[in-house]
C-alpha cells in the first residue's frame, strides 16, 4: 500500500496540461476506489469530471463525502446546469464550478475553497476547544459536586456525633441535678430512667444495693427478653451495689454508650448516701423541733443583730400569737419586750430581769442571752431564753413586804409607845412659847415650823400605832362594800372636785356583802386614792388642763370582790413601784401622809385576808387591784 | 372496635402503690419483727419496686439474708396472711381521671368486665368501698387460696358473655398475671407499662403509659 505525501489539494482526473502551472498533486480517478487510505481531510479535491460520466462523477463526490466531510470541492464539469449546481452545493459540499480547467480561475476557486476550509477548520477547532473545555468544567463540576457531597456528609456525621454528644451531656447534666433532687431511691430510679429513655431507649433502671443478690439475680433473667446492662457502684472503694440497665432484644450497648452510663454509675453512690443522711438529718431534725417546741418557756434564735430567726411555740404562746413566721428578722426586744434594747455581743452571756405589759397585766422575765460558739447556720448568734418570773416575783414582794410589815409592827409598838408621850410634851413647850411671842417677832415663823414639824411626828408616831393595832380588830359583820367605797370616795371628794377630777363608777347592782372594820377599809380605800389624787395632780402641775380621772370598778368573781382603782396620773417608775409600800416612803416632796399611806392600806388589806397589788406604768398611770373575801 | 373490655383493678384501676401498700406493709412488717425478723420498711418498699417480684419471693429472700428466730416459711406465711388477707381500713377512692375513662367507655356502650386476683374477702371489700359495680357489668376475682388462676376467670367471662376472643381488650399491669391469660386465649391485650422486667413471652398488643389511654385504643 503505498502512502502518498500530504497536498493541500488533490485533481482528481486527467493530469491535463492546463494544470501544469497549478501545481495541484493527482489522483487518477480509479485510483481512489482502491486507495482507501488516502489522506484524510483534505482541504480541497479538484474534480475534473469532463471526461467522466453523471454516474461516475456522482459516485466520486460521495466517495469525498464519505472519506472527508470537511473537504472544499472543485467541480470541472461543463454539463451542469444552474439548477444542478443548487442540489450539488446541497448535496455534496461543492464548493465552486469551472467548466474547464483555467490556470486562472482554477487557481483562484481553489485558493477561495482552501480559504474556506482553513475557516471551516478554525471554527471547528474553535467548537471542539470549546466542547473540550465544557467537557472539562463538566469534569471539574462533578468531581466539585462530589467533593461538596462527601464533604458534606461528612459535616453531617460530625454534626449528628457532635449533637449526639452535646445530647448526652446535657443528658448527663440532667441526670445528675435530678438525682439530687431526688427524695427517694425509686425516684432516683425513675428520674433516671425517662432521661434515658429519650437517649438510649431504656426499658427500665434499677438500682439494687449490696447484700441484697438475689434481686439481681432476678433481674439479670430478664436477658432471655431485654439487653441488659449491669455497672458496678462503688463509694470510697467499697461495693456499694449495682445500676442495671434494660434496653430492647437486639439494641447492643455500645462502648461510648458504657462509658456514658459509668459516669452516672459513678456519681449515683453519692446521691443515695446524701439521701440516707438527709433522712437521718431529717430525723434528728424532727426530734430537735419537737423538743425545742416543748419547752414549757419563751426560746428565740436569732442572728447577730438580735433579728430573729426561730423561736419555740412558748415564745408564739407569751406574745398572745398564733405560730407563724411573721415574726422572723424583726428584733426580738422590739417584738417580745415591745421596747428597743441594746446589747453588745461582748457582754455575753447575759442574765436580764425584764418587765412587759402585755393587756393590763405585768408579766417579768429573767432574760438569759446566750451566744451560739460553733453554729452550723451561720444566720443564728444567740439563742434567747425568757425566764417567766412573775408569779416568783410577786411572792417574794409579798414575803418581803409582810416581813417588812411585821418588822414594823413590833418596832413600831415600842418606838411609837415610847416617842409618844415626848412627842405630846414637846407639842405642849412649843405651843406655849408661841403664845409667849408677838406674832411680829422674827422666831414666830420659825416656832410655827416647829409647831407644824411637831404635828407631823405626832401624826407619824399615830399612824404607827394605829398601824401595830390592827391586828387586834373585831370585825363587823354584814357590811356592804358598796358602801365603803362611797363613803372612802366622798371623803375625797373635797379634794377630787377642787381639782376637777373626774371619778367614774362601776358597782354591781346588787348588795355585796364583806365581813370587816368598816373605818378601816374606808381608811384604806381613802389611802389609795389619795394616792391617785396626788399622782393626777403632778400631771396638772405639768399640764393645767390634764382632764385627771379615776374609775373605780367592783366585780364579784367566785368567793371574792374584784376591786380595781385606777388614775391616768404620772405612774411610777420601776424603781418607785417597789418602794411604794416601803413605809415612810413617799415620791412626794411634801408628804402629808408621810409615805404610811400605801403600807396602811396594804396592811388593812391584808388583815382582811385580801390582797392588793399595784399596777404602774411611768406616764401613763397606776392600778390598785385588790381583792377581798366575800362575807359566807 | 372491641365490644368488651376487661380491667384488672390493682394499680391498673387503684393506685395500690400509693393508698393500700405503705400501711399494708407496714402493718406487715411489723408483724414480722414482733417474731423477730426486723427488715426495714423502705428497704422492702424498694426491693418490690426493683422488679415487682411476689412479696413471698422477697420475704424469704430477705429472711434468709437477715438475722431470723423462725424457720423462713412462717415469716413468709405470717407476711402473707397481714398484708394480702387485711381488712381494707383506709379510704381507698379512684383517681378522677380514672373516673372519667370509665364513665366515658359505659356511655359508648362498652361492656365493662373487671377481673381480678387476690383474697375474696380483700378484694371484695376494695370493690364496694370503690362502688365498682356502677361501671362494670361482672366483677370476678381469681382466689389463688382456692386454686383460682386468671385464666381460668377469663375464659368464664368470656363464656358467661359470650364473647369471642378477638372482640375482647384485656387491661392490665402485669404481664405475667392478665396479659399472659389473654396472650393464652387469644385476646388483645395492653400493658400498662411501669418500666420493670418481665417475663419472657410474646409481645402484648398495645403497650400503654397510662391506663387512661385505653380510650384512644378504643376509638
Ligand atoms: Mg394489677
Amino acid at each position: 500500500m503505498s502512502q502518498k505525501p500530504q497536498s493541500d489539494i488533490y485533481v482528481i482526473g486527467p493530469s491535463l496540461p492546463s494544470y501544469f502551472g497549478l501545481e495541484f498533486d493527482f489522483l487518477h480517478e480509479h485510483e481512489i476506489l482502491s486507495e482507501m487510505d488516502l489522506p484524510q481531510n483534505t482541504p480541497c479535491f479538484v474534480v475534473d469530471a469532463n471526461e467522466l460520466s453523471e454516474q461516475r462523477t456522482e459516485q466520486i463526490l460521495s466517495w469525498i463525502d464519505l472519506r472527508s466531510n470537511t473537504s472544499q470541492v472543485i467541480l470541472i464539469d461543463r454539463r451542469v446546469g444552474p439548477s444542478e449546481k443548487v442540489s450539488l452545493v446541497n448535496d455534496h459540499k461543492v464548493y465552486g464550478f469551472c467548466p474547464e480547467v483555467s490556470e486562472d480561475t482554477t487557481r483562484l476557486l481553489a485558493l477561495k475553497a482552501l480559504e474556506k476550509h482553513r475557516l471551516e477548520q478554525q471554527d471547528r477547532d474553535l467548537v471542539q476547544l470549546i466542547a473540550n473545555q465544557n467537557d472539562e468544567l463538566r469534569r471539574l463540576q462533578a468531581e466539585l459536586d462530589d467533593r461538596i457531597l462527601k464533604r458534606s456528609e461528612s459535616l453531617k456525621q460530625s454534626q449528628r456525633r457532635l449533637e449526639t454528644s452535646q445530647q448526652r451531656i446535657k443528658a448527663l447534666h440532667e441526670c445528675l441535678i435530678r438525682i439530687q433532687q431526688a427524695t427517694s431511691v425509686s425516684e432516683m430510679e425513675r428520674f433516671i430512667n425517662d432521661i434515658l429513655t429519650e437517649f438510649f431507649a431504656v426499658e427500665w433502671v434499677r438500682i439494687v444495693f449490696h447484700g441484697q443478690d438475689f434481686l439481681l439475680e432476678q433481674l439479670q433473667k430478664a436477658k432471655a427478653i431485654s439487653e441488659i446492662l449491669v455497672l458496678d457502684l462503688t463509694y470510697s472503694q467499697r461495693d456499694f451495689g449495682w445500676l442495671v440497665i434494660s434496653r430492647k432484644k437486639n439494641s447492643r450497648f455500645r462502648t461510648d454508650e458504657k462509658q456514658f452510663l459509668r459516669q452516672i454509675a459513678d456519681v449515683l453512690p453519692l446521691s443515695v448516701m446524701r439521701l440516707t443522711k438527709l433522712e437521718q438529718t431529717e430525723t434528728l431534725k424532727q426530734q430537735w423541733e419537737a423538743t425545742f417546741d416543748a419547752l414549757s418557756f419563751p426560746v428565740a434564735l436569732t442572728d447577730s443583730t438580735f433579728k430573729l430567726a426561730r423561736m419555740n411555740r412558748a415564745f408564739f404562746r407569751a406574745l398572745g400569737l398564733e405560730v407563724s413566721s411573721d415574726l422572723v428578722s424583726k428584733n426580738v426586744f422590739e417584738t417580745f419586750l415591745g421596747k428597743k434594747i441594746r446589747l453588745r455581743a461582748e457582754d455575753l452571756p447575759i442574765r436580764k430581769e425584764v418587765s412587759i405589759t402585755r393587756g393590763e397585766t405585768q408579766f417579768d422575765y429573767q432574760v438569759h442571752v446566750l451566744q451560739i460558739q460553733k453554729s452550723l447556720d451561720r444566720d443564728i448568734s444567740f439563742v434567747m431564753m425568757f425566764h417567766d418570773i412573775t408569779e416568783q416575783n410577786r411572792l417574794q414582794r409579798r414575803l418581803l413586804e409582810s416581813s417588812k410589815m411585821a418588822e414594823l409592827g413590833t418596832i413600831s409598838s415600842s418606838i411609837a409607845h415610847e416617842l409618844n408621850n415626848p412627842m405630846g410634851g414637846m407639842l405642849n413647850f412649843i405651843q406655849l412659847i408661841k403664845m409667849d411671842l408677838d406674832s411680829k417677832n422674827d422666831m414666830y415663823s420659825d416656832v410655827e415650823e416647829m409647831e407644824n414639824a411637831a404635828h407631823r411626828c405626832k401624826e407619824i408616831v399615830e399612824n404607827l400605832l394605829g398601824f401595830s393595832r390592827l391586828g387586834r380588830l373585831e370585825h363587823e359583820k354584814s357590811l356592804d362594800l358598796r358602801e365603803i367605797l362611797k363613803q372612802a370616795v366622798k371623803i375625797s371628794e373635797l379634794q377630787t372636785r377642787s381639782r376637777n377630777i373626774h371619778v367614774e363608777y362601776d358597782f354591781p347592782d346588787e348588795d355585796c356583802p364583806i365581813e370587816g372594820q368598816f373605818n378601816y377599809l374606808s381608811q384604806a380605800f381613802q389611802n389609795i386614792l389619795q394616792n391617785s389624787v396626788e399622782s393626777i395632780m403632778a400631771r396638772l402641775s405639768q399640764d393645767p388642763h390634764y382632764d385627771g380621772q379615776i374609775r373605780i370598778e367592783l366585780k364579784p368573781r367566785n368567793n371574792q370582790y374584784l376591786l380595781t382603782i385606777s388614775d391616768n396620773g404620772i405612774g411610777m417608775s420601776e424603781s418607785v413601784k417597789t418602794k411604794a409600800f416601803n413605809p415612810l416612803f413617799s415620791t412626794k416632796p411634801n408628804p402629808p401622809h408621810a409615805g404610811l399611806g400605801l403600807t396602811v392600806s396594804y396592811q388593812i388589806v391584808e388583815e382582811h385576808k385580801g390582797s392588793l397589788e399595784l399596777y404602774s406604768q411611768a406616764e401613763v398611770g397606776t392600778s390598785a387591784k385588790i381583792t377581798l373575801l366575800k362575807a359566807l | 372496635m372491641y365490644k368488651s373490655i376487661v380491667f384488672d383493678l390493682d394499680d391498673t384501676l387503684l393506685d395500690t402503690r400509693a393508698q393500700l401498700v405503705p400501711p399494708a406493709l407496714k402493718e406487715a412488717l411489723n408483724a414480722l419483727e414482733e417474731k423477730g425478723l426486723s427488715i426495714p420498711f423502705d428497704e422492702a418498699l424498694h426491693a418490690f419496686e426493683v422488679g415487682y417480684f411476689p412479696w413471698p419471693k422477697l420475704i424469704e429472700a430477705f429472711a434468709e439474708t437477715h438475722d431470723h428466730v423462725l424457720p423462713t416459711e412462717d415469716y413468709v406465711d405470717l407476711f402473707v396472711k397481714k398484708f394480702y388477707e387485711r381488712d381494707v381500713l383506709e379510704d381507698i377512692f379512684l383517681h378522677s381521671d380514672v373516673v372519667t375513662l370509665l364513665d366515658q367507655l359505659k356511655s359508648a356502650n362498652h361492656l365493662l368486665l373487671l377481673l381480678t386476683a387476690g383474697s375474696t374477702k380483700t378484694q371484695t371489700q376494695k370493690i364496694k368501698k370503690l362502688n365498682l359495680q356502677t361501671w362494670f357489668s361482672t366483677m370476678s376475682i381469681a382466689d389463688p387460696n382456692k386454686g383460682e388462676s386468671k385464666t381460668q376467670k377469663l375464659k368464664q367471662l368470656l363464656e358467661q358473655h359470650q364473647l369471642t376472643p378477638q372482640e375482647t381488650l384485656v387491661v392490665g399491669d402485669r404481664y405475667e398475671s392478665e396479659i399472659m391469660a389473654a396472650i393464652e386465649l387469644g385476646c388483645p391485650s395492653a400493658l400498662i407499662e411501669r418500666h420493670a422486667p418481665r417475663s419472657p413471652g410474646p409481645d402484648p398488643t398495645h403497650t400503654l403509659a397510662s391506663v387512661t389511654d385505653v380510650w384512644d385504643l378504643v376509638q
